[in-house]
């Protein structure tokens, strides 16, 4: 339990700038990928190109050739007429045969862009956008590329090293509106911290607008970069700050009260640490959430509430939860109901866990490739940039997939080719980020299931012995507790539970157990 | 007599009680789970408003308007102090069928027609809960039983009537609640009561002081 | 518009981009029901209380396919009814009889109705707690469709119409649950529309099968 404690902060160090790039969403993107089918890939596939690489085959050789402009006037009137396959089709047409010089070739783009977006092409659509964005060779253009990078940044997994370092990382943009100025600033603020350019990073960071959702993110880097430098009240005060802002913005204000929570729980303050998980909103059922839950339940369970710690644990088995690699759980429970002398339950948590882990606990022994390993594979994959890109790579394929659906339309510009050509090579580049990543992550993984493995040997081990313990029959008592009592006219609802799970009561369950316990010379 | 002896000794093992031995209850200690929520909407002082219809009556249909005011004591009893009903009575086509095809009229146009009643009575609300709109919002509702008497202007008589209901209340936020009530009337003009339904649906506003009321 | 009012509403309108295709999953309320009907015979009894001149005690058997959680067919409901004459319709013969013995007395009484193919909408599932001890799940429902009605006259026996109404269901088991239903059938005679409420309670079985 201590090293879970203290292990909070640090992973949380190690992961904190990194999920400030993209919202929760994302999570339940890599959640949701993890449980589908994404299988790894093989082998380390041999030097790919990289995201350079990848974006320039976007801009083919254009062959110098006039272009007829009633091609664009004729995409233009499909778009507008949500005959979106058509428009794309046109607008490919248009790039692919004529000049880059043509006079409408970069509206072309944006609207190729938008055409592919509509379709549901995302990762396509990004690579256009960037096109725009990064040529900027009509400015009236660049606002509005931006602005749709910005809004896809935020919800849609996409290719962070394109849009973050390769475009905005480096770039003068000149005049933009306000909330674009923001964001760019913003980013370009987060890229000097982590590269360790604090006073640039600063000053990015000052130019961002004080109303803005991204001053909110801003100050939530200041504290995590706080926090590494062991300045923990400074830390706490930044995210009370973000906390407590009148800026709507709730993913970073959820982020910034788990935040606070993990370090008050770290420094064993835990009864202010209930108070600011309790202020993390739930707003999906995603493993942040699961592990939301599991926090919360340790949390009561070192201020003693045994009960409301096992109704928080109960939550966990909801369907949603289930398949979340979360092994901690077991041990909780199991040491919950051994404090409560409930032995055979708490044998029965250590066969459960057992039944879940076992095939992959025994594989791990026998050294198998960890991406061959189902459990180790789910949670080396479930949280983190690992996960953002896990999510990354299924919707590419399942963009790779969509062109299947058009080939009637694009097959006689050759846009299918083309957009598997994008989409294959930047599969190959993100599976090769991915399994590097995956190696660190699965490490990680694998040791913590192994050491829950101990501790979960070292619980039925002490139960065992408690089992068998002896007493004598004149020093057994035991404390008769208040019986359970449900006031027929309260202004609390009480809903036992029947197996049906409801997603607004999944932090409200109380879990009603007696003591078991004998206690030498105490009681009644 | 031995035998008998080593016979009684084993009825009386069999039937006597082992003495000392501990009885395990797991069926009293089985663990219960509950998910206990705070009310979000508490009701204190209710004013509803309603549409309704009384549809039971052969030679009428009454098209009813009641308001009425509801003490709250707490989350479980209530007093409807008052709820004054009128009713807009319309003529069904019996009276003419009747007339047209067999010769005859009712008499005393079919006999007395209800104009108006008003009622007091107590409220119960054992049932509360939250129901899912396609599984995609929570709408909270109750489900309470009325019970009561009052007098009702029935012709040109006042009639002593008592009320059995069963009502279902839905929240649209904390101070307006939508109710469907489904009441009979025993209205006693004889020592044996006709019945009377009403089916209403009817608009509540809540009033509850800022001290006692719970946020959501 | 002030500079902070422009730019606020700069950054609001910026938000909305794209908001439209990238609207987050909604979460949902209930992860998985604890009560799901595929195919439910019904047993009720009721009544159908309007009419003047008799009052129908009714039976009814019925068979309905539940498609998911929230649509159904009610593929087929079979009501039979005993009819009692109401004091009117008693009154009613003594006094045509006693002044006009040539009336024509006949009172056409429905003998039984047949729903078939009524689609039901049940958009509301959810519980209660009953004294705050026990909970109670209930779902409501409305319902509509055809109804073929069968009248014992001699003219007009067989008419179409169509019911429509509601109901609220409270589970038991997960195999039984206890339906209220109420609705109002319309049907035509000779042109001429009539309606007839009908008031039902009863029983519903889930003959849901292995999942």
């Amino acid at each position: 339990m201590r090293m879970h404690a203290q292990s909070l902060r640090w992973a949380f160090v190690s992961v904190g700038l990194g999920l400030l790039c993209v919202p929760a969403a994302f999570a339940q993107d890599a959640a949701s990928a993890s449980q589908e089918e994404v299988a790894p890939p093989s082998e380390p596939p041999p030097e790919e190109p990289s995201t350079e690489a990848v974006a320039e085959a976007v801009t083919e050789e254009a062959e110098p050739e006039a272009i007829d402009p009633e091609i664009f006037d004729i995409a233009v009137a499909d778009f507008y007429n949500e005959r979106y396959a058509d428009a794309a089709a046109g607008f490919w047409g248009y790039i692919h045969l004529g000049d880059a010089s043509s006079e409408n070739y970069e509206w072309a783009q944006f609207f190729l862009a938008e055409s592919l977006r509509k379709l549901g092409f995302w990762h396509a659509a990004v690579q256009y956008y960037y096109q725009v964005a990064k040529t900027r060779s009509r400015p009236e253009i660049l606002p509005d590329a931006l602005n749709r990078l910005e809004s896809i940044s935020r919800v849609r997994p996409f290719s962070e090293s394109l849009i973050f370092e390769d475009l905005l990382y480096d770039s003068e943009f000149g005049f933009l509106p306000p909330y674009l100025h923001d964001w760019v600033e913003y980013v370009q603020g987060l890229y000097d911290y982590k590269n360790g350019l604090i006073d640039w990073a600063e000053r990015h960071f000052a130019a961002i607008q004080k109303n803005s959702p991204y001053s909110l993110r801003a100050l939530y880097v200041q504290a995590v970069y706080a926090l590494k430098n062991k300045k923990d009240d400074v830390a706490i005060a930044m995210f009370d700050s973000v906390s407590s802002s009148a800026i709507d913005e709730p993913t970073v204000k959820n982020q910034a009260n788990l935040a606070l929570a993990r370090l008050l729980f770290d420094t064993e303050h835990y009864a202010d640490a209930l108070k600011a998980y309790d202020k993390v909103v739930q707003r999906d059922l995603t493993f942040e959430q699961a592990e939301l839950l599991l926090e919360k339940a340790w949390t009561h369970y070192f201020l003693g509430n045994r009960r409301k710690a096992m109704g928080l644990l109960h939550a966990l088995e909801a369907p949603s939860y289930q398949h979340y690699f979360l092994p901690d759980a077991f041990v909780l429970r199991g040491l919950i109901l051994k404090d409560l002398c409930h032995f055979i339950p708490a044998k029965r948590v250590v066969r459960s866990f057992r039944f879940r882990y076992q095939r992959a606990l025994d594989l791990l022994h026998r050294r198998v490739d960890m991406r061959r390993i189902a459990s180790i594979l789910d949670a080396g994959t479930q949280e983190g940039t690992i996960g953002r890109r896990t999510a990354f790579l299924k919707s590419l394929e399942s963009e790779l997939k969509l062109i299947d659906t058009y080939d009637t339309f694009w097959e006689d510009v050759e846009l299918d080719t083309h957009l598997r050509k994008i989409y294959e090579l930047e599969i190959r580049e993100q599976t090769r980020l991915w399994n590097i990543e995956f190696k660190e992550s699965a490490d990680e993984s694998a040791l913590q299931l192994l050491e829950t493995e101990e501790q979960v040997s070292l619980l039925d081990y002490e139960l065992g012995l408690d089992i068998f313990k002896r007493l004598k029959v004149e020093g057994a008592k035991r404390t008769v507790e208040e019986p359970l009592v449900i006031p027929f006219d309260s202004s609390s609802v009480y809903y036992e539970f029947d197996t049906e799970y409801w997603n607004d009561e999944l932090h409200s369950y109380k879990y009603f157990i007696n003591n078991r316990c004998f206690e030498i010379g105490g009681g009644k | 007599m031995r035998q008998g002896l080593v016979i009684a000794t084993l009825l009386a093992a069999l039937l006597t009680p082992v003495v000392g031995r501990a009885e395990v209850n797991f069926e009293a200690d089985r663990p219960r789970v509950f998910s206990i929520q705070e009310r979000p909407y508490r009701l204190r002082h209710e004013f509803q408003l309603g549409l309704g219809v009384m549809p039971l009556d052969a030679f009428y249909v009454g098209v009813t308007a009641q308001a009425g005011y509801t003490f709250h004591f707490t989350d479980f009893w209530a007093w409807e102090i008052a709820a004054g009903t009128y009713s807009m009575n319309f003529d069904t086509a019996l009276t003419g069928n009747l007339n047209d095809k067999y010769g005859v009229v009712p008499v005393r146009e079919g006999g007395e027609r209800i104009k108006a009643f008003a009622t007091t009575g107590v409220v119960v609300k054992p049932l509360f809960g939250k129901l899912a709109l396609l599984n995609s919002d929570v709408v909270l509702s109750e489900t309470f039983f009325v019970a009561g008497l009052g007098p009702m202007l029935k012709g040109e008589y006042k009639r002593p009537t008592g009320v059995l209901g069963v009502g279902f209340r839905f929240w649209s936020g904390p101070m307006l609640s939508w109710r469907l009530d489904i009441r009979d009337y025993l209205i006693f003009s004889t020592w044996k009561p006709e019945n009377s339904l009403s089916i209403m649906l009817s608009g509540a506003f809540n009033y509850r002081e800022a001290d006692t009321a719970v946020a959501p | 518009m002030t500079h902070a009012a422009a730019a606020e509403e700069d950054n609001a309108k910026a938000r909305d981009v794209v908001a439209d295709e990238i609207a987050p999953e909604p979460l949902g309320v209930i992860q998985v029901r604890k009560y799901q009907l595929l195919h439910e015979a019904s047993l009720l009894l009721g009544g159908m209380p309007t009419d003047p001149y008799y009052k129908g005690l009714t039976a009814s058997l019925g068979y309905t396919w539940h498609v998911d959680e929230d649509i159904g067919v009610q593929v087929l409901q079979f009501t039979y009814a005993l009819n009692l004459d109401t004091n009117l319709k008693k009154a009613l013969i003594r006094t045509a009889q006693a002044s006009n013995g040539n009336a024509d007395l006949t009172f056409p009484e429905i003998e039984w109705i047949a729903d078939v193919g009524h689609v039901v909408f049940k958009p509301i599932y959810g519980k209660e707690a009953l004294f705050n001890r026990s909970v109670i799940h209930l779902e409501a429902d409305l319902q509509a469709g055809p109804s073929f009605v069968r009248r014992n006259s001699k003219n007009n026996s067989f008419c179409l119409g169509v019911d429509a109404g509601f109901g609220f269901r409270f589970w038991v088991e997960e195999w039984l649950s206890v339906r209220f239903d109420m609705s109002e059938l319309v049907y035509w005679v000779g042109g001429s529309p009539t309606t007839a409420m009908r008031l039902t309670a009863g029983l519903g079985f889930n003959l849901r099968g292995d999942d």
